[in-house]
């Protein structure tokens, strides 16, 4: 997403929220690098980090607590912050935030475009993720030639990363 | 010269003993390199050097686990040996340097190798498997390799712009 990123215009988009795994300390540490690039106030950036749906090994009826609570986390983020625009890469909740910023469309109140671009490392098919975005977001981008055989909607862009 | 020789944020056993291996002192030696730098992640349990100095051919070696700074060994390198992860191997592609990547089998996914075929294909990189290493470095192929192409996020950004504007 680092990467992807230095693409996106900040000044244009100068407020920005990050949504990561609570238990991810890569991506803060990315976050952190990525914006202390800027020349700007702090301000202009919020990172929110929101518990996984069900951690490896836990009982499946106490996931539905933990899912419950990772989908209240999630919405209460993307309403407070209201984007105009999503933009994932295929992490495991952002299945759950996409599905979170449709529920405004649905109802016909506003309408939150999604961008999704999979993987560099998704060569001949997709991953999870973006098997369930394909048919979720508005513009969906794959990054190998292969992929549109099967997904003849994707946009393919090489050299991005 | 100096081989950097990275894991990544896990472990990678297969790679990490195959680099402690007498025999790959000896080929980094007849190649010319004098240093080895080694990230064995939670590897460390399989980090063990030779226990002759004669068995190292000459060849420095530093061992870690993590390290803050990975972009300090991946600028200095003058051969990038890592675990085939996205990651690991867009930085040493992206730094001009030669790379072999070693999948890692172990792990959950077979798409790891997929993205190492194709990269190999193109001849940006090697692909190695751990018990292959010498006669990858022997072979010298790592010299012939293609450069990287610039990467330009730049239509992420139109996309982002023609999706935010767009009147719903």
């Amino acid at each position: 997403m680092a990467r992807l990123l230095q693409g996106v215009d900040f000044d244009r988009y100068n407020q920005r929220l990050y949504i990561v795994g609570e238990s991810d300390m890569l991506s803060l540490d990315r976050i952190g690098a990525l914006e202390a690039k800027r020349d700007h106030m702090a301000e202009e950036y919020t990172v929110s980090r929101i518990p996984r749906s069900r951690e490896v090994g836990q009982s499946w009826s106490s996931a539905v607590f933990s899912s419950l609570s990772c989908l209240f986390s999630v919405c209460q983020t993307v309403f407070q912050h209201n984007p105009d625009v999503v933009l994932c890469n295929g992490p495991g909740n952002c299945v759950i935030v996409c599905a979170v910023a449709l529920i405004p469309r649905f109802f016909g109140l506003k309408c939150i475009p999604i961008v999704y671009v999979e993987s560099f490392a998704r060569v001949r098919s997709l991953s999870l993720s973006g098997k369930l975005l394909y048919y979720m977001a508005d513009r969906f981008v794959v990054q190998w030639p292969g992929l549109l055989q099967k997904y003849p909607s994707a946009e393919f862009i090489p050299h991005l990363v | 010269m100096l081989v950097y020789v990275t894991v990544g944020s896990t472990g990678f056993d297969a790679l990490v003993s195959a680099v402690c291996r007498k025999d790959f002192f000896q080929s980094l030696a007849d190649r010319g390199f004098r240093k080895l730098a080694v990230q064995y992640g939670s590897s460390d349990g399989v980090f063990e050097l030779p226990k002759t100095a004669s068995e190292l051919f000459g060849v420095s070696v530093e061992g870690f686990d993590y390290t803050r700074w990975p972009q300090r060994y991946v600028e200095q390198a003058d051969l990038i040996i890592c675990h085939a992860g996205t990651g690991s191997i867009l930085e040493a592609l992206h730094a001009g340097k030669p790379a072999i990547a070693v999948p890692n089998h172990e792990l959950m996914d077979g798409h790891q190798s997929e993205i190492c075929q194709e990269l190999a294909a193109a001849e940006y990189l090697l692909v190695s498997e751990p018990g292959q290493l010498v006669d990858a470095i022997d072979s010298g192929r790592y010299l012939e390799l293609v450069p990287y192409p610039h990467a330009d996020p730049r239509p992420i950004g139109e996309i982002l712009d023609e999706e935010s504007s767009r009147k719903k």
